[in-house]
């Protein structure tokens, strides 16, 4: 089928606006930004009424190093929480997850 | 009546001091581990000979892990132990590792000089070993069955006769009921 000059047009406009849309998109969320706010979640292992994010434990540096490998890896946010609850216990999650009676 | 005002404020109370003191016997630091009869997992550890070591080579063996730190009082008191121990186990189905963490080389090197320590020894740069096993006080020591499954976990100091033992349990699959607890420090 033959597209008359004005459908050639509308389609190139088209494909022009989709570029310029992916370019203008939102950015993706800083790494440092996203590893603070797991890390605030976790509760750290030395100093235990501290979160990784804020505790200035070697530990807590290292346990932020891994949360930042893992965002980078891609995981979300819950697959981190629950690698350091698998390894740690609930009780490494600052605020405990609701299940029974809690 | 007094008297069964004061039964009354007893029969309440009297569970709540009992629960108390309870709660001031217990260790607040301490985090249970949720590794028991869970696999192992799998790691590569760099050896202060310039190997290379992986938990997956031991298959087969029944692993005794032990985490340490040279600047920890606890892993000085058991270190002679430990080594007591390899030399009892050494050439049959079992294997000793020793992982360093939060330490340095010259430091580490001078610990496994010191006490003599004869069995694999490396370092955990990163405490990505030290974080998988769930690691928060020192000296933490581990047992791992031939399968590769965690079958006891002991916090703080650990004597021969206890490592030679649960090691021989391992050997069997045998998984403790609950971990053990001797002196530690808590990592930095």
């Amino acid at each position: 089928m033959k597209l008359t000059r004005a459908r050639k047009v509308f389609i190139l406009l088209l494909l022009l606006g989709c570029i310029a849309h992916r370019l203008h998109a939102a950015p993706a969320p800083d790494l440092e930004e996203q590893t603070r706010a797991i890390s605030a979640e976790l509760r750290c292992v030395v100093c235990q009424n501290l979160s990784v994010a804020d505790s200035p434990s070697d530990m807590a540096q290292q346990m932020r190093a891994i949360v930042r490998e893992q965002v980078q890896a891609g995981k979300s946010p819950e697959e981190i929480k629950d690698f350091f609850v698998s390894k740690y216990g609930e009780w490494v999650l600052l605020k405990p997850r609701t299940t029974g009676f809690s | 009546m007094p008297i069964r005002r004061v039964m009354i404020t007893l029969l309440i109370i009297g569970p709540l001091l009992a629960l108390l003191a309870y709660g001031f016997t217990r260790d607040s630091h301490y985090i249970v581990s949720p590794l028991l009869a869970k696999p192992a997992t799998p790691f590569t550890l760099a050896l202060y000979d310039g190997r290379k070591l992986s938990l997956d080579d031991l298959r087969g063996k029944a692993v005794f892990l032990n985490f340490w730190a040279s600047w920890c009082v606890p892993c000085r008191a058991e270190a002679r132990e430990l080594e007591a121990a390899w030399q009892k186990i050494k050439g049959t189905n079992m294997i000793f590792v020793g992982v360093a963490v939060q330490d340095t080389d010259q430091n580490a090197l001078e610990f496994l000089k010191e006490f003599n320590i004869t069995y694999p020894n490396g370092k955990d740069e990163t405490a990505k070993i030290a974080v998988d096993y769930g690691t928060w006080g020192i000296p933490e020591s581990f047992f791992i069955d031939p399968q590769g499954r965690i079958t006891y976990k002991h916090v703080g100091a650990i004597r021969a006769a206890l490592v030679v033992s649960k090691l021989e349990e391992a050997a069997k699959s045998i998984v403790s009921a609950q971990e053990g607890k001797g002196d530690y420090s808590a990592v930095k």
